[in-house]
């Protein structure tokens, strides 16, 4: 079956280049098994190199299944400023035979922008359903033109996003230009085929179906993918002809393209003000990002390629808005303009994404910036918008970020801030089932960067209600909280009256209470599932915590009788720290036996009695 | 206050600085923004100075070629001034936003302009430059814009500036006989300003709602010209906000409003500003048109049905038949496509005033006491009786006499294919249109909490490694149904599953084995089967064994509906109630500890919970019983109602504790 597609798809591309379609011949090879849903038959995906330009083809048939109303209304396809649409065909195989074909103009298109994000993306859609009935085949195909061809090529296969059949991914460049390449979660073979001029890379899957949904350990990219990256002079100009395209290549190229806006010259003045009266380094650059994050808020607006190239610095600084590109070229021309040495660093935001480093292939959806300062490494992050410098957002812990430089350019951690700490203490006491009193809660570092931005975004009542809501899904889903308070300095500090539910057990005269029961959302409580997890990556919960709660009115059973019980009531203080991940293998098995210990923990239920107050 | 007296009190509080060329407004007086601050407004994120509307209907010429075009233009004017005190109102406030259609592509643009300008606390004015005012096509056909989208940020924004945004939009060629303007908004809002002008010679109707709370208008007359004739003015001040929040009133019956109606538009003509007028107006160019032919009557499978006695059944049948034919649009129309009922039939696809068409024209060719109903839903709002416009309604639906009983029937996309009136049509009041005329009708009576109700039943098995596997059925009649329908319109099966194992991890279950549900398009209940282990084990303790209960469908209410606080009081669309259900067989070898007390929790609104609990030698029985009888609870006793929901869950969430019978060892269910 396999030779069959391969010897297919040879046929197509070497006589039928001037088709535009499928021939029969072909299709009649493919299996239309009896589904009563709609099945993807085909897909291929043609990245071409051709002229200095990248075109990107997607050719797939879908055969309608048995209620052809659950197609969608239309097919669509997004179009932007990097990614643009070149051509569009469509071919609706009827089952009588019957066959009717669309084409680019035949698409209704309509802009993407709103109050969100303002760019350049619109989707074009073909309503087709109307002409649809069971069992008939529906073949597309587009072609886009990539703008920004040094990114590189990713293709994996959660774009199908449903079963598939007879998937290709086929990789032509110039013989003279090299490909680097990396199947990801996969172990398939490729094949080379060559002409005259062209080389190309073929990788075939015979089915796929997804993943399903990785639970909130895992990475959540672990479907399969190919990574590749063209050595070739048209994209990475380097005078002689290169083997190996490396990340400094990449570098050296988007700095070459955002060069023009980083205008560090205009900013000397601001830069001065602003850090008057500051005397190191670090306090200067700390001014700059204070700066930035207070005065530029945090808007979503493209212009060309406006996804990956941020607006020159007078622009942003003029509109007093951009994302996160934005706020860096801000923040790096500033420091820059008064002789610091800030670099632009690229990094993914979100713990479960798992980079492939050993290729120069974007897989960047955030910039920051990257300071040194007496050999300790700070990364300033824009759209934290408040909170201590220096401190990026949890969702940042140990991503691996590429720190930009001219020809010094290097991969570094984004390490996790060793004092990252959350600190509850409590005066509780067990009132039937329940456990009432006052709690403090201190969060520091990365822990404490969500909430001085919301603190800083809503008024008081609803920054209440974001912290009413915080606790239910981060201390314990009952809480009930009165008299809620914080105090926003170094550390968030929270401290409010509560009740918690259910949270002793009471059994005759014995009142029995574990950590889980009170805080039951802190920590998970059965470890089952994530120790079995083969992809378990990160650990996404409060991983450093001191607890430290006073029980008034409960005592441990040995100390009930004592003369001075008083003193004696009972105190539960525990502690842990947990690496957060990203995990190896090795990692893994020691993060697994850790949180093993701290999950026993948790989970033990201390045997008391309550004295005094019922 | 005297309208005339609020005017000139209004141009004095704005007029501390110098008059603009270019805006019609002039900013706050610094005695006035003193008094803007977040002490005063407290939980605010904004307030509004100024909202002000302008609506004219005039008469304009438009060279086009060499050729001069006259015809009527709407003109729309707006401005606003608004004191931002945080980031969530700049953000907000950051961005402007405005659609429009482009008839005539770009043969005759209609025009649009806008103005913004930010007030510092610097006391610094900034003026936004004009070359940043961005317009796109935001729709086009064929490369000829069919829809334009004015979008832009307001740079240069932050929290204590005052800014201010002025547009004025024409609409070339075009008319309109009513509009409906809205006093209210998300903010607080110190002066909000109406100005209509219509054409002289137009003779219109005004009202204003609610009754008593809207002074009379200001009246000055522009011109005798038909272009431009009397300018209406009415000033509303100190509007409290009408926020978004989960379960409350729609915006649009809370607001004070006004409305406007041209009942004849010279001294002529018939009078428009009424119901009837409007009914005859609708039937006539809507309704008696195009026919359902014997073909598509056999292709549904009722050929030859004209001497046939109709009952009941047959509509019913009819009706599911049409509901199968047709795909239905998402968003609907009050026009039907009554010109062309083939296109219908042979695309497949329809909105519910379509298929309302079709099923009445057949109804009326087999001889049946039938009528058109044009309905608003109630899910958006209540329409007025004193303000007579189509604009109200969204679609139409079907009114059958069978047997001396009225049945309405919708086509909306969450009414059973097989029809059962919908909650939201009980009670309801519609505008009933034959050749005769218009009634106003009521349907039925209101919903009760017999109508919609969620029940949801659990069976646990402990497990002996402490895990707790539970079978769930959730089976849902009335609003959940509805609801269930109408979120999965046109989904595929397995998205279906996805939704629902998405729904209910990992708060309810920690995984979903296995997920099924019935035949809810066409069932009046929706049934759901889901299994899967609960997120807690079961804890053993000496010689006890303790586990609690979940919930999905209580536990998912009280999350929507909390907040800390509360602005305008609940509106809970429906009454309701919730049944639900544990069974749990008793492991072998043990028996219950402790009995848990039977409890009785009363709330807000009647609201009322029984938690019954029951066990013998072999089974747990408990079941929780919640009722929500009335519909508005009013904001001040909205505390109470969540302690009412808290205190629900305590009692659910209680341990349930067995004991270890002597003898015993090791834990297995019956």
């Amino acid at each position: 079956m396999k030779n069959k597609v391969f010897f297919g798809l040879f046929i197509i591309f070497t006589t039928g280049c001037s088709k535009v379609f499928l021939n029969d011949e072909f299709i009649s090879t493919l299996s239309f098994p009896r589904v009563s849903q709609n099945l993807l038959v085909y897909y291929h995906r043609h990245y071409l190199l051709k002229n200095n330009r990248l075109f990107i083809k997607t050719h797939s048939l879908i055969k309608t299944g048995g209620n052809v109303n659950t197609f969608p209304e239309a097919l669509y396809c997004i179009d932007g400023s990097v990614q643009k649409l070149q051509q569009y065909h469509v071919r609706l195989i009827h089952q009588n035979g019957s066959i009717k074909t669309f084409s680019k103009s035949d698409l209704l298109r309509s802009d993407l922008s709103n109050s969100q994000m303002i760019s350049r993306l619109r989707i074009n859609f073909l309503p087709v359903r109307n002409e649809l009935q069971s069992g008939d085949l529906i073949e597309t195909i587009t072609t886009f033109e990539h703008s920004l061809p040094f990114l590189g090529i990713q293709f994996t296969l959660d774009e199908l996003e449903e079963t598939a059949k007879n998937i290709s991914c086929l990789i032509e460049i110039p013989l003279e230009d090299s490909l680097n390449y990396i199947v990801l979660n996969d172990t398939i073979p490729v094949s080379l085929v060559k002409t005259s001029k062209t080389k190309t890379y073929r990788f075939f899957w015979d089915s796929y179906t997804p993943l399903t949904k990785s639970g909130l350990f895992s990475k959540n990219n672990s479907e399969p993918a190919i990574l590749a990256q063209v050595s070739a002079p048209s994209i990475f100009p380097q005078g002689q002809i290169i083997q190996k395209t490396t990340w400094q290549d990449f570098g050296n190229v988007y700095l070459d393209m955002i060069q023009s806006k980083l205008e560090i010259s205009h900013a000397r003045a601001l830069a001065k003000e602003i850090t008057k009266g500051r005397t190191g380094d670090k306090e200067k650059m700390d001014a700059i990002a204070e700066y930035c994050q207070k005065n530029i808020r945090y808007e979503q607006v493209y212009i060309d390629n406006g996804e990956f190239i941020p607006n020159n610095y007078s622009t942003i600084m003029s509109n007093r808005y951009g994302d996160c590109k934005d706020y860096s070229v801000a923040m790096y021309c500033l420091a820059k303009s008064i002789g610091l040495t800030p670099r632009l660093a690229m990094c993914h935001r979100g713990r479960g994404f798992e980079p492939c480093p050993k290729l120069p292939v974007s897989q960047f959806n955030h910039i920051i910036v990257y300071f040194v300062d007496k050999q300790t490494d700070y990364w300033y992050d824009g759209t934290n918008r408040a909170g201590q410098p220096g401190i990026v957002n949890v969702d940042l812990i140990n991503q691996t970020a590429l720190v930009l430089e001219r020809d010094n350019l290097f991969l570094a951690q984004i390490a996790e801030n060793s004092g990252n700490k959350m600190t509850i203490s409590g005066n509780l006491m067990a009132v039937k089932n329940d456990i009432e009193g006052e709690i403090t809660i201190s969060l520091s570092l990365q822990f404490a960067v969500q909430f001085f931005y919301y603190e800083m975004h809503f008024n008081q009542e609803e920054f209440k209600d974001y912290l009413y809501r915080w606790s239910r899904e981060n201390i314990n889903e009952n809480i009930i909280l009165k008299d809620i308070k914080w105090l926003p300095e170094k550390e968030f500090v929270l401290k409010f009256s509560c009740v918690l539910p259910n949270s002793v057990i009471t059994i005759d005269q014995n009142v029995y209470v574990s950590l889980s029961r009170i805080f039951s959302r802190l920590f998970p409580s059965d470890v089952a599932d994530i120790q079995n997890n083969p992809d378990l990556f990160y650990f996404p919960y409060y991983n450093r915590t001191d607890l430290s709660l006073n029980f008034e009115n409960l005592f441990q059973v040995q100390d009930q009788t004592e003369p001075n019980r008083s003193n004696k009531n009972f105190k539960l203080n525990y502690s842990y720290d947990l690496p957060p991940g990203p995990f190896n293998v090795s990692q893994r098995t020691d993060f697994i036996q850790k949180l093993t210990t701290v999950t026993d923990n948790f989970n033990n239920n201390v045997k008391l009695v309550r004295m005094g107050l019922p | 206050m005297n309208p005339i007296k609020l005017l000139f009190l209004s141009i004095f509080l704005f007029s501390g600085f110098a008059f603009s060329e270019n805006f019609i407004r002039n900013l706050p007086s610094e005695q006035l923004r003193k008094l803007l601050t977040p002490e005063k407004f407290k939980n605010m994120d904004a307030v509004i100075v100024l909202k002000e509307n302008s609506f004219q209907i005039q008469e304009s010429s438009i060279e086009y070629h060499g050729i001069s075009l006259i015809g009527p233009r709407i003109q729309k004017t707006s401005a606003l001034i608004v004191k931002l005190f945080n980031e969530k109102a700049v953000q907000r406030y950051g961005t402007f936003e405005f659609d429009y259609r482009e008839l005539l592509g770009n043969q005759i643009r209609n025009p649009f302009e806008a103005r913004v300008r930010i007030l510092k606390e610097s006391g610094d004015i900034w003026v936004m430059p004009k070359k940043q005012i961005n317009t796109i096509v935001s729709r086009e056909f064929d490369g000829s814009p069919i829809a334009r989208k004015v979008i832009f940020k307001i740079p240069n924004l932050s929290v204590g500036d005052i800014l201010q945004i002025e547009y004025s939009f024409a609409e070339n060629f075009s008319l309109a006989s009513s509009g409906v303007f809205y006093f209210h908004d998300r903010d607080f809002t110190l002066f909000s300003n109406l100005y209509i002008t219509l054409p002289a010679k137009c003779q219109t109707k005004f009202t204003s709602l609610p009754q008593g709370k809207i002074p009379d208008p200001q009246i000055t007359q522009v011109s005798k010209n038909w272009g431009a004739g009397e300018t209406y003015f009415w000033s509303l001040q100190n509007l409290k906000p009408i926020p978004d929040e989960s379960f409350s009133t729609p915006f649009t019956d809370v607001s004070y409003k006004t409305a406007f109606i041209i009942d004849r538009w010279d001294n002529q003509g018939e009078s428009e500003a009424n119901w009837t007028y409007k009914a005859n107006n609708f039937y006539k160019n809507f309704i008696k048109k195009d026919n359902v032919n014997e073909q598509q009557l056999e292709e549904l499978g009722f050929a030859g049905m004209e001497q046939e006695p109709v009952g009941r059944s047959t509509t019913d049948r009819l009706y599911t038949a049409l509901r199968e034919a047709v795909s239905l649009y998402e968003f609907n129309s009050l026009y039907p496509q009554s010109e062309n009922i083939k296109s219908i039939f042979k695309t497949g696809k329809g909105d519910a005033s379509d298929m309302a068409y079709i099923m009445y024209s057949i109804l009326k060719k087999w001889d049946q006491t039938v009528k058109i109903a044009w309905i608003r839903d109630i899910r958006q709002g209540r329409f007025e009786i004193t303000i007579p416009t189509a604009m109200w309604f969204d679609r139409l639906g079907v009114l059958v006499t069978i047997d001396g009983e009225e049945v309405l029937y919708d086509f909306d996309r969450s009414v059973p294919v097989s029809f059962q009136t919908p909650w939201f049509l009980k009670g309801l009041n519609v505008v009933v249109i034959d050749e005769s005329g218009y009634e106003f009708k009521t349907i039925g009576t209101p919903a009760t909490i017999r109508d919609n109700i969620y029940k949801e039943f659990h069976h646990l098995e402990l497990k002996d490694d402490m895990s707790i596997y539970d079978n769930i059925e959730f089976t849902n009649k009335g609003i959940g149904a509805e609801e269930f329908r109408e979120n999965n319109y046109g989904l595929e099966e397995n998205k279906i599953i996805e939704k629902l194992t998405g729904m209910l991890t990992p708060k309810c279950l920690s995984s979903v084995d296995s997920v099924s549900f019935n035949n809810y398009k066409s069932d009046t209940k929706v049934d759901i089967k889901c299994a899967g282990h609960l997120p807690l084990n079961a804890i053993e303790i000496d010689s006890f064994m303790v586990f609690k209960l979940n919930n999905y469908t209580f536990s998912d209410f009280k999350d929507k509906i909390f907040s800390t606080y509360r602005q305008n009081d609940v509106n809970l669309k429906t009454p309701f109630q919730v049944f639900l259900t544990w069974e749990v067989a008793l492991p072998n070898g043990y028996k219950i500890k402790t009995t848990l007390e039977n409890a009785n929790i009363s709330g807000p609104g009647h609201a009322a919970s029984a938690y019954n609990f029951y066990s013998d030698n072999e089974t747990i029985k408990i079941s929780c019983h919640i009722k929500f009888p009335e519909i508005i609870i009013p904001k001040t006793q909205f505390p109470q109602l969540l302690t009412f929901l808290d205190e629900t869950l305590a009692k659910i969430n209680q341990d349930i504790i067995l004991e270890k019978e002597k003898g015993e060892t090791s834990p297995d269910s019956h």
